[in-house]
């Protein structure tokens, strides 16, 4: 017969004598909200180019936080110029990461776009990698920052 | 016999230490992690419970009743797509592209009130559109430990201290601590996110720490009162990818001091001052090519009755520099905005944005003054009807500058309203915006345009099946001041989606645009269409089979800018 180490079968019977154990007696921890980000992410990035492709400036505007850093306004100029210079066409895009930190959400993307020069008629086609943090305002995401290749601008 | 006596003394301190499994800090904190939550101290499991209750994927039980969960979801996906025509114009090829992902989550309930998440997100494509590499990738991954008050962080984070010194996803390590209620710490150690594939530059790391601290917590008239200081650095690894590159090798430092104060009643402020050191290029510093730059942001706010008024003044140097921060150099910006509500049925938005550059020190050669001036209305007209709503809008931006030669002077003026009400269950809405964009320096840049929108959207019932369509018809009239001629633009949205079954639904939709150029050899269609149907099975509703098929086709008066796109793509999702 193979000798038994007492001390180990010791320690490992404390272990499990040790690990059933109970510590003070507490109510269960409060489980936190589950969500599903990439889900959340995907609907975000698609309603903010719908928005972009039957731009009407006040819809957009609601949909672009009063904080957004730098100036939300320029913001604004900028895409209303950028959509009034090519029509947008196709968008297609595939979610990198959804990071959640407090009331913010940062997206990054990569992204591929088509949209046809108000001028000439030709065809822009134009890709990129973006980071879009979303900001929670009474419940709704509202768009806060945008960072590398804006899917706004031709 | 010492062998006996040493497995005997380590059979005693594994004891002692089993025994006591909260005997990590005699101390109990019950702070709230920036949100007051109220602590919950975490349940005693044995080590069989944990696992098994991580091991049970298919239980409902929530994490109330459990120690722990594993979940997450796996996709498979495979995708044909044909191309034909002109391909140049096209992001396809031709062929079959797979791509699977997985997705694992794993929560845990700690000692004390300290819970931990796990988060992995791998992928693997052959698909050049969504990876250039087609070995497994991570995309995402984090370790958290926390509790209402204090968090710890390691893998991907969006790192946030203030709006000038930083806001950017990151991978590395946070920490988040706040001893007491007046002081709150955060610290970052980590590099920048970038793509998956080095392009340029060297591995940007980034250190930051904050600290906050709150005061007159008990006050009756201050409601919030926040002074924090924090400082960031970014630097650029040059020791990768080798020292024969040509990178630059950028070192960025900024301070700030920054803060909130709010009365319960009427007035709120928030500030931040800032002071960056910017060095472009590392390896070729001389002292002189260091720059320092200042940056303020103050943003006051007035509330009284049913008015609000807010002014933001931002002051940035030309010099001032901040890699992960937001800002934009070389401005002095005032921004006034006042909101009134008259009554439940009618408010009022007025705008005044009046920004300029070319300070002192700026590389610019001329200045540009922006003076954007705006109002918007929203009115509920008619109190038998609720639903019926309108909004007018008008806006007139000027570019100006004291010098002629500046190329950037335009102005732009905008004026559109818009009706929405709810007809018989359908949607319905309707828009026009006017347009008028002047380029003082080139006049054929000028152009105008006149835009009309419909929107109608309704839920129907066909075999006591749900049925959802939306229609979104639309026109453009675009003139530039060189041609009296117009380019119209006409394009027809529709979308819907038909729940055959509890188990089985179908979502449409088709998009045309047809333009009409006043240009000769301009004129194009577009037309999109896709069709979708998806199945979920199983008894928990957690396996998803999608079939979508997408048709592209671009028809240009110019021949041979054609193309047509088919796409196939079947995918799988099983969620756990």
């Amino acid at each position: 017969m193979k000798k038994i180490s007492w001390p180990g079968c010791l320690v490992l019977c404390s272990v499990l004598l040790a690990s059933c154990a109970s510590g003070r007696s507490v109510p269960a921890a409060q489980q936190g909200p589950s969500l599903n980000k990439r889900a959340l992410a995907q609907q975000l990035v698609q309603r903010d180019w719908d928005l972009f492709a039957g731009f009407q400036r006040q819809d957009f505007s609601d949909r672009v936080s009063d904080e957004f850093m730098p100036d939300k306004y320029a913001f604004l100029n900028e895409t209303e110029a950028s959509f009034h210079s090519a029509t947008p066409l196709n968008f297609s895009f595939t979610i990198d990461k959804a990071l959640m930190q407090g009331q913010k959400l940062a997206v990054t993307f990569s992204w591929q776009k088509k949209a046809a020069s108000r001028s000439t008629g030709s065809l822009i086609l134009k890709e990129g990698r973006c980071t879009t943090v979303y900001q929670n305002q009474n419940g709704q995401w509202l768009i806060y920052k945008i960072q590398g290749n804006s899917i706004f601008t031709f | 016999m010492k062998k006996t006596i040493y497995q005997l003394v380590l059979f005693s301190v594994l004891c002692c230490f089993f025994s006591t499994p909260y005997a990590f800090s005699a101390e109990v904190y019950y702070f709230g992690n920036g949100g007051g939550e109220k602590s919950e101290q975490n349940k005693s499991y044995p080590l069989s419970q944990r696992f098994k209750d991580l091991m049970d994927l298919s239980s409902d039980r929530p994490m109330s009743e459990r120690s722990g969960r594993i979940s997450g979801s796996v996709l498979t996906q495979a995708e044909y797509d044909k191309v034909s025509g002109n391909k140049s114009k096209s992001f396809l090829d031709k062929g079959w592209d797979y791509l699977t992902e997985m997705d694992l989550n794993m929560q845990e309930k700690l000692w004390s009130d300290y819970n931990m998440e796990g988060q992995l997100m791998m992928r693997k494509t052959d698909n050049p559109r969504i990876e250039p590499r087609r070995d497994v990738r991570i995309k995402e991954y984090s370790l958290k430990v926390s509790n209402p008050d204090n968090l710890f962080l390691a893998g991907d984070f969006y790192g946030e201290l203030s709006p000038l010194t930083m806001g950017s996803s990151l991978e590395g390590l946070t920490a988040e601590v706040k001893p007491n209620e007046t002081l709150a710490m955060k610290y970052i150690a980590a590099r920048q996110d970038g793509p998956d594939e080095a392009a340029s530059t060297f591995q940007r790391n980034v250190f930051g720490t904050k600290f906050d601290t709150f005061w007159f917590k008990d006050s009756e008239t201050v409601s919030n009162s926040r002074l924090g200081f924090q400082a960031v650095t970014v630097q650029d690894d040059s020791s990768d990818p080798d020292r024969t590159s040509s990178f630059t090798d950028l070192r960025n430092s900024v301070l700030s001091v920054d803060g909130d104060l709010a009365f319960v009643r009427y007035f709120s402020l928030n500030y931040e001052l800032a002071r960056s050191m910017y060095l472009a290029d590392e390896d070729s510093a001389t002292v002189k090519d260091q720059s320092y730059g200042n940056a303020l942001r103050v943003t006051p706010q007035l509330k009284f009755g049913k008015t609000t008024v807010r002014h933001l003044y931002g002051y940035t140097q030309p010099q001032f520099y901040a890699d992960v921060g937001s800002a934009s150099p070389d401005k002095v910006q005032h921004q006034t905005t006042v909101d009134h509500r008259f009554s439940k049925r009618a408010s009022v938005s007025l705008l005044h944005n009046y920004y300029w550059d070319h300070l002192t020190g700026s590389s610019r050669t001329k200045r540009t003054i922006n003076d954007e001036k705006s109002v918007t209305m929203n009115f509920l007209p008619l109190a038998s009807r609720e639903t019926f709503r309108v909004r007018l809008n008008t806006g007139y931006n000027l570019r100006n500058s004291d010098d002629v030669a500046n190329t950037l002077e335009s102005s732009t003026f905008t004026s559109g309203f818009g009706l929405y009400d709810r007809f018989k269950e359908t949607d319905v809405g309707f828009s026009y915006q006017y347009r008028a964009f002047s380029n003082r320096h080139d006049k054929s840049a000028s152009d105008y345009f006149n835009r009309l929108g419909m929107t109608f959207a309704r839920e129907y019932y066909v075999v006591a099946r749900r049925l959802y369509l939306s229609l979104n018809p639309g026109m453009d009239f675009r003139r530039i001041k060189t041609d009296d001629n117009y380019d119209v633009n006409a394009s027809l949205g529709f979308s819907g989606q038909y729940d055959i079954s509890k188990n089985f639904l179908t979502r449409f939709g088709h998009n045309l645009m047809d333009s009409n150029n006043a240009k000769a050899n301009a004129d194009y269609t577009n037309n999109r269409s896709f069709m979708e149907l998806d199945w979920t099975l199983g008894k928990d509703r957690d396996r998803h089979i999608v079939l979508r098929g997408d048709i592209n086709r671009y028809m240009h008066e110019d021949g041979t800018l054609n193309y047509k796109e088919h796409q196939l793509i079947l995918k799988c999702v099983i969620n756990f």
